[in-house]
C-alpha cells in the first residue's frame, strides 16, 4: 500500500493588532472618523433631541457644527494627508495629532454646555485646533519648497 | 484652512455679540470659503480617479486642463469671497453664478455611472454647483428660504464629496485592479 504523505499547510500570518501609533500616523485616520461620527451625532441631536442643545440658540449651534464641526474637520483630515503625500513631509502625526484631536473634542463638548465660560473655552479650543492644522500644512509646504530650491541650486 | 479659521472666528464673535444678521452673513462667507476649497480639491481628485477608471477622460487630468480650471476656480472663488464680505446682494448673486458653471464643467460625465466612487464624486460636485446657482437665485430674490441653497451645498455637495472620499479605495476601481 502506498504511503500517504501528509502535507503541512502553512499557518496564515498573524495580523498585527491595531496601535495608536498607526492610527495617529496620518491626519485622515482620526479626523475622518471623528468628523463623520460627529456628522451623524450632530444631525441626530438637531432632529431628535434639540432640547439637549442648551449652550446657545439651537440653529446657531446646528449651523456651526455642521460646517466647522463636520465638513471642515473632514477637509482638515484630507488636507493634512494630501500635504503629506504631495510634499513627502508628514505634516502632523503622533502625539501632536492626538493633542489636536483632543482640542477638537473639547470644543464639541464645550459648545453643548451652557454658560459663557464654556463657550469661550470651546471657541479657544476650536480655533487652536484649526490654527494647528493651518500651521502644519504651511510647514509641510515650506519644507517642500525649501528642499526643491536646494535641489535646484546643486 | 486659514480662511476657514478666520470665518469661524468671525462667526463665533458674532454669536457672542448676539448679532444674528451678522452671524448668518459670516456663516455664508464660511460656506462659500469651504465651497472654494471643495472646488479646488475636486478639480484635482476627480480627474485623477476618472483618468484611471474611464477611458478617454485622461485629458481632464492634463496640466493644461488643470491650469485652466484652477485659474477659473481661483478667480471665481476670489470674487465670491470678496462679494460675500461685501454688502451688495446683486454682486454676491453674480459671483455665485460665476462659480456655479465652473463646477459643472467636465468631460464624459455619463461614462462614470458604472464606477460608484466616481459617480458619487460627480454627484457631489454637481450638488455643489447647483447649490451655488440656487444661492444666486436666492440672493436675487427668487427663493425665499436661505436654508435651501445652504442645505443643497452642504448635503448635496459637501456630504456627497465626503462620502466619496472617506470610502475611496483607489485599488478597487477597474483600472486599478
Amino acid at each position: 500500500m502506498a504511503e500517504l504523505l501528509e502535507i503541512e499547510e502553512p499557518t496564515p500570518p498573524r495580523l498585527a493588532p491595531p496601535t495608536w501609533q498607526a492610527f495617529l500616523e496620518l491626519g485622515f485616520r482620526p479626523l475622518y472618523l471623528l468628523g463623520c461620527a460627529w456628522g451623524i451625532v450632530g444631525v441626530a441631536m438637531w432632529v431628535y433631541a434639540p432640547q439637549w442643545i442648551v449652550g446657545q440658540m439651537p440653529v446657531i449651534w446646528h449651523a456651526h457644527e455642521m460646517l466647522w464641526g463636520f465638513v471642515v474637520t473632514v477637509a482638515a483630515g484630507f488636507l493634512l494627508t494630501g500635504a503629506t503625500n504631495w510634499t513627502s513631509v508628514n505634516s502632523l502625526h503622533g502625539p501632536a495629532l492626538g493633542a489636536a484631536c483632543g482640542l477638537w473634542l473639547l470644543a464639541r463638548i464645550g459648545f453643548l454646555l451652557p454658560g459663557s465660560t464654556a463657550f469661550v473655552l470651546a471657541a479657544a479650543c476650536e480655533l487652536l485646533f484649526q490654527l494647528t492644522i493651518t500651521i502644519a500644512i504651511a510647514r509641510a509646504m515650506a519644507a517642500a519648497a525649501a528642499s526643491a530650491t536646494t535641489v535646484c541650486r546643486c | 484652512m486659514a480662511g476657514l479659521m478666520l470665518t469661524n472666528a468671525l462667526y463665533l464673535w458674532a454669536a457672542w455679540q448676539g448679532d444674528y444678521g451678522l452671524l448668518m452673513q459670516r456663516f455664508n462667507t464660511g460656506l462659500l470659503c469651504m465651497a472654494v476649497v471643495a472646488l479646488l480639491i475636486g478639480r484635482r481628485v476627480i480627474p485623477f480617479f476618472a483618468s484611471r477608471a474611464v477611458a478617454g477622460s485622461a485629458d481632464a487630468a492634463s496640466p493644461q486642463h488643470q491650469r485652466s480650471v484652477a485659474t477659473v476656480c481661483g478667480w471665481a472663488g476670489g470674487r465670491v469671497l470678496a462679494a460675500a464680505l461685501g454688502h451688495t446682494p446683486g454682486h454676491r448673486a453674480g459671483h455665485c453664478r460665476a462659480a456655479g458653471p465652473v463646477a459643472t464643467g467636465g468631460r464624459r460625465p455619463l461614462a462614470v455611472r458604472k464606477v460608484p466612487l466616481l459617480w458619487v464624486l460627480y454627484a457631489g460636485y454637481a450638488g455643489l454647483a447647483f447649490g451655488l446657482l440656487l444661492a444666486a437665485v436666492q440672493l436675487s430674490g427668487g427663493v425665499a428660504r436661505a436654508a435651501w441653497p445652504t442645505h443643497l451645498i452642504g448635503v448635496g455637495g459637501f456630504a456627497m464629496l465626503i462620502i466619496g472620499m472617506v470610502t475611496a479605495r483607489p485599488w478597487a476601481t477597474p483600472a486599478g485592479r
